[in-house]
């Protein structure tokens, strides 16, 4: 019965046994050959892909975290430089302050200087007026003795022996 | 100081070697003058010989009773000058008359090298000036 379906069928079962054994054959051949490799290439590619998946990730969070840390180091260098401005422009500032008191000092130093001189100047112009006057004023009496010397001797000699005489 | 009392000293042993040789004429008295200085060279005093010679004429005249009086004029005096000088010179004294024009006028009277009478015209005007 069963050998009458299956040849109207038009199934030889010994020719469908030696397929099926070749079949087998071939399907062990290429499930050590073909297939196991391959699935050994594919599962290391995909290890490998996974890991650089993984890698990647992990970059990418390390980037994220280099990225926060940057910010970071850029607030605080920020910070730090501002920190910097003010302390310059604060001591530009009391620099600025010192040498306004300096200069004021030296200005007004050089203030007394100048008054000094210029009453020294005028002492010593005042010295030499006197001088030249004193100088004039002795040469006007000594001509006017020279007019009268006599009686002007006479006078003085009178006046020495008062003083002598007096003791 | 004791330079100056071996001045004295030289100057009081002349005076008296004079007064005590007078009696012998100028002629001693010149003698002892000379041997005097050279004592004095021998001494090693010539510097002061003058000071010596000069106290000792002063201790001299005082010794008589007289002055040595200069009198410093800018110029010669005149007769009536003279006269009003005699108020302050008596009878024997040594009197010197200097000209100094550099007085100007008036008179220097210095007596026995010690008092000075300055009544010049020169010393007037240092005082004023």
């Amino acid at each position: 019965m069963e050998n009458e379906l299956l040849t109207q069928l038009g199934i030889n079962w010994q020719l469908f046994l030696s397929q099926a054994v070749n079949f087998f054959i071939l399907l062990l051949v290429l499930t050590f050959f073909v297939y196991k490799p391959l699935i050994k290439v594919i599962k290391a590619r995909s290890a490998k892909i996974k890991e650089g998946l993984e890698k990647a990730e992990e970059a990418d969070v390390r980037l994220k975290e280099i990225d926060v840390i940057g910010k970071e180091k850029i607030n605080q260098a920020e910070q730090k430089g501002i920190e910097i401005i003010k302390d310059t422009e604060k001591k530009a500032k009391a620099l600025e302050h010192e040498l306004m008191v300096k200069n004021e000092e030296k200005q007004a130093q050089m203030q007394k200087e100048s008054a000094e001189q210029l009453k020294k100047m005028q002492e010593e112009n005042k010295k030499k007026v006197l001088s030249e006057a004193a100088e004039l004023v002795k040469k006007t009496i000594i001509k006017t003795v020279e007019l009268k010397p006599d009686a002007i001797d006479e006078a003085l000699i009178k006046k020495a022996v008062k003083e002598v005489e007096n003791g | 100081m004791a330079k100056q009392n071996k001045t004295k000293l030289y100057a009081e042993a002349l005076s008296q070697v004079i007064i005590e040789k007078k009696a012998e004429g100028p002629e001693r008295s010149r003698r002892t003058v000379e041997n005097f200085v050279k004592l004095l060279v021998s001494e090693g005093l010539e510097k002061k010989a003058k000071e010596i010679l000069n106290l000792a004429e002063e201790m001299l005249l005082a010794s008589q009773g007289k002055s040595k009086i200069t009198f410093e004029t800018a110029r010669k005096m005149t007769a009536s000058q003279k006269k009003i000088l005699d108020g302050v010179t008596k009878e024997g004294d040594l009197i010197n008359e200097k000209i100094n024009p550099e007085l100007i006028a008036g008179i220097k009277i210095i007596i026995n090298n010690s008092k000075q009478f300055d009544a010049s015209m020169k010393s007037k005007l240092q005082k004023i000036f």
